[in-house]
């Protein structure tokens, strides 16, 4: 939270991380405690938005949620809708004709402009889902309209650097960016935003995480310190699969006298990536990889099984000359270097060093091991 | 019994709430849970979700009445929260806008035509939707209507969802869909036979019955519970249907009375069927087979269903999320062949029984039931009933100490290991003369088996303890029990033969001497002396049928075959509480016996004898009861002799029919050890063949 607040003020963010690794939450934790005086924060999910007019009512309403009617952005606001046309509407559920479906670009630059018109400090909007957003318009309308919006906010974001912007998503910006984008023209509409990949939760707060999940639930507690210790590290500190284990011990030793131990909690994670039923989802880091990459998706595979086999960090030389070994037609080294980029991205990879790479938890490379029959 | 309003069982929507409650076991964490959440919400708090995952009868609708009614029960929820409890068919939503709808209507509130107006009408209060067949809802309204509904729970903060679903489903479970991972996901497990007793108990309590209440915590009846929990899979539905028809009288009438309770069910699953499309139904019917059907790979469900190889696992998945199907995890059960394979079978085995049924109008059920009727029955009692060493320790002291207040002390030495090793800690701490607490500690040591440590400790104990003090007997004769355990049957023969004059003097016709005469008859028998030991055995073998039977052991393997016999009608004679166990306590040291003889010249003779005295059920349970100690010492080949013999020794004898088809998936597994041979076997018939496999192992381990 401390360098999400520390990068919105100087400029807009992309908050990058897979699902269910409480970026909503963090959302929510930035609109309920750092409206202060240094921000006005605004929270909206975009998910159920399916046009560019719906967006900027979208804008206009999470900030009438925000701030007093008496705001004169509220006033701002209210005055941008009176000459369009709409009056004495509650600002708070604002509906435009779908007749101003083509004035959008117009009335987002005004609305935006009004929103900006306070001073004394920056206005942030958090804006959730915008990548689902984005592909919806694509599908409804076109892609050059998605595009569009994502350069309207863009030059925006130039002109009032009062408001700051932060997008957010289930579906990583940058897979809508590569759908959206368009061969022939140069394209760079968020790279003014400063990437925050959301990082994994610090040992100490993984820690107390899986305390807070097991006080209460009836598990005997004489182990607790070192079985919650035990589950941040083998999770590596990723909430989803630390409440995951929680539910594990909770059903394995809810309702017995037994006490759970720090190797039960290994026998879980094991029982887990090796449980056909998947009760992890392991398996969609596997079959992603069609809908992510497309026709790259078979030489991906074989980057991350060379990549999942080494027990160490592996050098971009010693996997290009694997590759080679491996596949009769492999992709140039820009092209593989592009794929991990994207594999980094997608959370799969993380650089280890020395110009090394390796899986980012160690789960997902023992998931990756298991669902590709790597282990021998 | 009073008349009570009817439960209904497929309905509970419709019965009143007190009803309910009065009937609601084992869930109600479950409960508390989900209304603890709806309390957060209400107070600001998070949004939590939950979903309850079970199939269908497992009580997920009664769980979310309890919930809705204790909601609007809750006087500190007023004007706080709005439930909209959803029609448990809802066959009104056809997508998002339909389902704004639906929850308006069911909450009563108007003016309500999209997810804005929604909020508007909330007017600051909360909103718990309550959704069975969750997975059917997110189905209608399709991805992009689950994206709008996610959207206005984001963004209001004030809506939580209360859904059940059959099985997990890919809307809630798959990274890519919007509800991924927002559900606190609980599995409604299904009822043990001690929850259903304590359900049953409560109808009967509700109905005013306290006799039947108290009477349906006895062995007996869980016996019968047992049998049909091992075919219902403890299916709260079919329990509930027993609920309102069972009585003290009609206890043994459990079994056709849930025969007639599956055929209520008939019209209930031939509807279910009906919905289903070609491909899955083909599949859905070959797992309900014909005759004993197992868990299959998909290789095999393909070729027998006639689906193409290709769909098959795509077919199977959706039906797996339909609730019709589950996987069986192959290294669940012990062998070789691939751990990983998925096998599948029905997930309710009401459906199979139902179909199979009509297939075989009644006949192969009626078997299956009469064989796991003896056979739980002999479970039951056999984990139940008083060890005999511990029940001798106290027989003793009850006659040597009669009229004296020594009772307490006969009750030292009865109890559980964990109990007896308590005392023995305890009689130290106070000082009360190692003999005693090293005598209670070699009960704990002879309870958990460690019969070396025990008799190591009963020396200590016959060493300190006065040579006239009762408790160096009986430290005296558990050691000649020990010894009989782990095979030293010289020592146990040399011991019993000395003192046995003696206690037939102090205690005569009295059981703890017939119990020392079976002791040294079962050594004497091992010893191949059975001519000894029948005259051993002989003058108690007409108190109890045990013994009777060790009288035939000793006469069969004599090759006084008029005797054996005659033996056996006098077992079979004598009243008790289940001659199967008698069988069982047997068998096993005939069939180990055998082993040196051919196979041909034991079974058709027992065939017959029992046979005459009608005990066949009896005789199918101990064959099986004693496989894994057969199966320890025969090699395989031997092992698919025996059940050859068998097979063709009782060929036209269907109460037969069951028992051997579970030795012969048995020996095949010993002779394969292969999985497949195990999971072939219909999950009521696999649980008891499991469990003789991995026994089997360990002795064969041991050996």
């Amino acid at each position: 939270m401390a360098t999400v607040l520390e990068r919105l003020g100087n400029q807009s963010v992309i908050i990058g991380a897979e699902r269910r690794m409480g970026k909503t939450s963090l959302l929510r934790k930035l609109e309920a405690e750092a409206n202060d005086k240094a921000f006005v924060i605004c929270y909206r999910s975009v998910e159920n938005t399916s046009s560019p007019t719906e967006f900027v009512e979208a804008i206009i309403e999470m900030v009438g949620r925000r701030l007093s009617p008496r705001h004169k952005i509220v006033k701002g606001l209210r005055n941008v809708l009176r000459d369009v046309g709409l009056k004495g509407i509650d600002i708070k559920g604002v509906t435009l004709d779908p007749a101003h479906a083509v004035a959008w670009k117009p009335l987002l630059e005004r609305v935006i402009e009004t929103i900006d018109r306070d001073k004394t400090k920056p206005v942030v909007l958090l804006i959730d889902e915008l990548p689902y957003m984005l592909q919806k318009i694509a599908a409804a309308d076109s892609p050059a309209i998605a595009r569009d919006v994502l350069d309207t906010l863009r030059a925006l974001r130039a002109n009032h650097p009062g408001v700051r912007m932060l997008f957010s998503g289930s579906i990583g910006l940058h897979h809508a960016l590569r759908q959206l984008h368009d061969p022939t023209i140069a394209w760079q509409p968020v790279n003014d935003m400063a990437a925050v990949s959301l990082g994994l939760l610090a040992p100490e707060d993984a820690i107390n995480l899986a305390k807070r999940l097991l006080l209460g639930k009836n598990v005997a507690t004489d182990t607790l310190d070192a079985v919650a210790a035990r589950m941040a590290e083998l999770v590596e500190g990723v909430p989803f699969y630390i409440h995951h284990l929680a539910a594990g011990v909770v059903e394995q030793f809810g309702r017995t006298a037994d006490v759970p131990t720090p190797a039960d909690i290994d026998a879980l994670v094991e029982k887990a990536v090796l449980d056909p039923a998947d009760p992890w989802q392991l398996a969609h880091y596997v079959t992603r990889l069609k809908d992510y990459f497309e026709e790259d998706h078979e030489v991906v595979a074989i980057i991350l099984d060379l990549i999942a086999r080494s027990d160490d960090p592996i050098g971009f030389d010693d996997l290009t000359k694997q590759l080679h070994a491996k596949k009769a037609k492999t992709p140039s080294d820009d092209e593989v270097r592009a794929l991990l980029d994207l594999l980094e991205r997608d959370h799969y990879l993380v650089k280890a060093g020395a110009g090394r790479v390796r899986f980012r938890l160690d789960i997902i490379r023992k998931a990756w091991r298991a669902k590709r029959y790597l282990d021998r | 019994m009073t008349s009570a309003t009817p439960l209904l069982r497929f309905t509970p929507r419709a019965v009143p709430h007190a009803d309910l409650e009065a009937v609601f076991i084992k869930r109600h964490h479950l409960v508390d849970k989900a209304i603890s959440s709806v309390h957060e919400l209400a107070d600001g708090g998070g949004v939590h979700h939950h979903l309850f995952i079970g199939p269908r009868g497992v009580g997920k609708t009664h769980l979310m009445s309890i919930i809705a009614h204790r909601l609007n029960a809750d006087a500190t929820l007023a004007n706080r929260i709005v439930v909209a409890w959803l029609d448990e068919d809802p066959w009104v939503v056809r997508d998002y806008a339909s389902l704004i709808e639906h929850i308006a209507d069911t909450a009563s509130l108007t003016g309500v035509s999209d997810g804005p107006s929604l909020l508007a009408a909330l007017a600051g209060r909360c909103l718990v939707i309550i959704a069975e067949n969750l997975d059917d809802i997110f189905d209608r309204i399709e991805t992009v209507g689950q994206h709008d509904l996610r959207g206005l729970i984001e963004n209001s903060r004030s809506i939580m969802i209360l859904g059940a679903a059959v099985a997990r489903f890919a809307d809630m479970s798959e990274h890519d869909r919007p509800f991924f991972g927002s559900f606190e996901v609980e599995d409604l497990t299904e009822f043990s036979v001690d929850e259903a007793a304590e359900l049953l108990r409560l109808v009967a309590e509700r109905d005013g019955d306290s006799e039947l209440a108290t009477f349906l915590e006895s062995p007996h009846a869980k016996s019968r519970l047992k049998v049909v929990e091992a075919l219902a899979g403890g299916h709260p539905r079919v329990w509930m249907l027993l609920a309102g028809c069972i009585s003290i009288e009609a206890i043994d009438e459990l079994v056709p009375l849930f025969l007639r309770s599956l055929d209520d069910l008939t019209p209930y699953y031939q509807e279910r069927l009906k919905s289903l499309a070609k491909g899955h139904l083909a599949i859905v019917m070959t797992l309900c087979g014909n005759g004993l059907m197992g868990a299959l790979p998909v290789g095999d469900i393909a070729k027998l269903s006639k689906v193409p190889e290709k769909s098959a696992p795509q077919l199977l998945d959706q039906l797996v999320e339909k609730g019709f199907v589950r996987f069986v995890r192959a290294d669940g059960v012990p062998g070789v062949g691939d751990g990983r394979v998925r096998y599948y079978e029905l997930r309710e085995p009401l459906l199979r029984l139902s179909v199979q049924m009509k297939r075989t109008k009644g006949q192969l059920l009626g078997l299956v039931v009469q064989f796991l009727r003896t056979w739980h029955g002999v479970e039951l009692l056999s984990a139940t009933r008083i060890p005999v060493e511990g029940s001798l320790a106290r027989l003793y002291v009850e006659a040597a100490v009669r009229g004296r207040d020594f009772l307490s002390l006969s009750e030292l030495y009865d109890g559980t290991s964990e109990q007896l090793r308590g005392r023995a800690e305890g009689m130290r701490q106070l000082g009360a003369g190692e003999g005693s607490a090293d005598l209670a500690e070699a009960y704990a040591d002879y309870a958990d088996g460690y019969f070396d440590a025990a008799i190591e400790r009963l020396g200590t104990a016959i060493t300190t303890l006065p040579s006239t003090d009762f408790r160096a007997f009986m430290a005296l004769l558990l050691q000649a029990v020990a010894y009989v355990n782990i095979g030293r049957y010289d020592e146990a023969i040399g011991f019993l033969f000395a003192v046995l004059p003696d206690i037939e003097r102090v205690l005569p016709d009295h059981p703890v001497t017939h119990k020392m005469r079976s002791n040294l008859a079962h050594a004497l028998n091992k010893l191949d002396r059975h001519l000894e030991a029948a005259e051993v055995i002989e003058p108690a073998a007409t108190m109890d049928p045990v013994y009777a039977f060790i009288l035939l052991v000793s006469r069969l393997l004599q090759g006084e075959l008029s005797g054996a016999s005659e033996a056996l009608r006098s077992a079979m004679r004598m009243p008790t509480a289940d001659p199967s166990m008698s069988v069982e306590y047997l068998f096993g040291e005939l069939a180990e016996q055998m082993l040196r003889k051919d196979p041909r010249s034991v079974v058709p003779w027992l065939v017959r004898e029992f046979e005459a005295v009608d005990a066949l059920d009896e005789l199918g349970a101990g064959l099986l009861r004693a496989l894994p100690r057969f199966l320890s010492v025969a090699g395989s080949e031997r092992a698919s002799d025996w059940a050859l013999v068998w097979r063709h020794e009782t060929a036209d004898l269907p109460q037969m029919a069951i028992p051997v088809q579970v030795l012969a998936a048995l020996t095949t597994w010993w002779e394969t050890r292969q999985r497949k041979s195990l999971l072939s076997l219909p999950p009521e018939l696999r649980d008891i063949a499991v469990p003789l496999a991995e026994k089997a192992i360990e002795l064969e381990q041991l050996a």
